[in-house]
């Protein structure tokens, strides 16, 4: 459930990204792309093969747009905006979260290439996570973490409409909405 | 991976909320000898054995037949009790995980809706009808509709649904795109994207037709294009081999 000092403060002391989920797709010519394409499906899905490591430290630029991310196998990825092909929602975790598959097999190799870990625009995200006719219930919604930057105030019927979905989440079965902060650089 | 350690770990953990770690270590190290050893859980009617079972089937059971042990069981139980006791609604998810057709024909099509008298319950029920619903299945929706009067919050929550997923005319899509062209706006494209983009059937409408409906792409052309609203979630699109709209990502 939300935690109650998060919740009745509401402000989260961190600087970092607003809101994230998780929605990965996988490998489609080599490159990670969030296109549900027939040679492809959700990174979570592939658990089993491929390289694993865990995310250590989510780095975040000040516009609120992660910039990189430190993995435990040694890896740091750097984003390069330049270099930005695929991904539209980026990094959906947080520090000591599992990744796994196709992900870091991906990332591995590379510091730079075809990845995109932008930032989101938080009332908007909630607009979409309200409407619980776009498959509130899939399995792509693993994780919901809300976070938000330094000074940032969520809007008390957020927090109402939040606990109302983690409710319908946990009956459902599926894992509960979080508050949560992410570490900044 | 010690199976009873593991368990305990499981049940501290989910004292304390959703068992994450635990899940977490299930997809990292799942063998067959946990399998063996859940399933015993299992059969001793344990529901907390199921959400770690629903975790290893999406994984991938190593166990032959184990996933249609479970299934049917999973089914079994949905078919008696859905949506009265609490574990059904979790047993559906799991169903509808394992096998969404066969999940979504049962409660589209097979079963009869009841009054249900706890908000909770027919809130999971409007939010499960409504993503069965949302690729465009009629039978699902209808039933969303059918469902007689809804305690509380639910029968908000049922109108809502119903409307989001009410197909456009295409009057209303023209009028949409023309004003998503003027303005960007992040939420006309969501709205064009949920209600219009993504239940369009495979092979029924040309990519070309429908940069010409959303405009100028930001990125790329008739094959790939990519729209990037004013602030929020991107639109990515791609052509099938004959130029229609293949795959789509709103992300």
């Amino acid at each position: 459930m939300l935690d109650p000092a998060v919740n009745a403060k509401v402000t989260v002391q961190q600087r970092g990204i607003v809101y994230v989920a998780i929605e990965f797709f996988g490998d489609v010519d080599g490159h990670l792309r969030p296109f549900p394409a027939a040679n492809s499906s959700s990174w979570l899905s592939k658990a089993g093969g491929g390289n694993r490591g865990e995310i250590i430290e989510l780095v975040l630029a000040l516009n609120s747009t992660i910039r990189g991310v430190r993995l435990s196998n040694g890896t740091t990825l750097v984003v390069n905006r330049s270099n930005v092909h695929g991904l539209g929602k980026g990094i959906f975790t947080t520090a000591g979260d599992v990744v796994e598959g196709d992900l870091i097999e991906s990332l591995g190799g590379s510091t730079e290439r075809f990845i995109d870990f932008k930032g989101i625009d938080a009332s908007f995200e909630l607009v979409q996570l309200k409407r619980v006719g776009d498959g509130l219930l899939d399995r792509k919604y693993e994780d919901f973490i809300f976070v938000a930057e330094e000074g940032v105030t969520f809007p008390g019927n957020w927090i109402s409409d939040l606990q109302r979905l983690n409710q319908i989440f946990l009956a459902a079965g599926r894992p509960e909405i979080r508050f949560g902060s992410v570490a900044g650089f | 991976m010690d199976p009873s350690l593991f368990w305990q770990e499981f049940l501290e953990e989910e004292q304390a909320g959703y068992p994450r770690k635990a899940l977490a270590a299930l997809r990292a190290g799942a063998s067959a000898s946990l399998e063996q050893w859940l399933r015993t859980k299992w059969l001793q009617a344990d529901d907390r054995a199921l959400i770690l079972l629903r975790e290893l089937m999406i994984v991938g059971f190593r166990t032959p037949g184990m996933k249609d042990e479970f299934l049917e069981r999973v089914e079994r139980v949905v078919r008696a009790e859905y949506p009265e006791s609490a574990r059904s609604l979790k047993y559906f998810t799991a169903w509808s995980d394992g096998d969404k057709e066969a999940a979504s024909r049962f409660l589209g099509a097979e079963w009869h809706p009841v009054a249900i008298g706890s908000e909770l319950t027919a809130s999971v029920v409007v939010a499960q009808l409504a993503g069965l619903a949302r690729p465009g299945n009629e039978v699902a929706r209808k039933k969303l509709e059918s469902l007689p009067l809804l305690p509380g919050r639910a029968e908000e929550e049922r109108r809502e649904a119903l409307a989001s997923l009410r197909p456009l005319s295409e009057g209303e899509i023209r009028e949409l795109a023309s004003k998503w062209r003027r303005s960007r706006s992040p939420d006309l494209l969501a709205r064009l994207y949920y209600r219009y983009i993504a239940a369009i059937p495979a092979k029924t409408v040309k990519m070309k037709d429908l940069l010409r409906l959303l405009g100028r792409p930001d990125i790329g052309d008739q094959r790939e294009a990519r729209y990037h609203p004013n602030g929020g979630t991107a639109l990515f699109l791609c052509a099938d081999e004959e130029g229609y709209v293949g795959p789509r990502s709103f992300a």
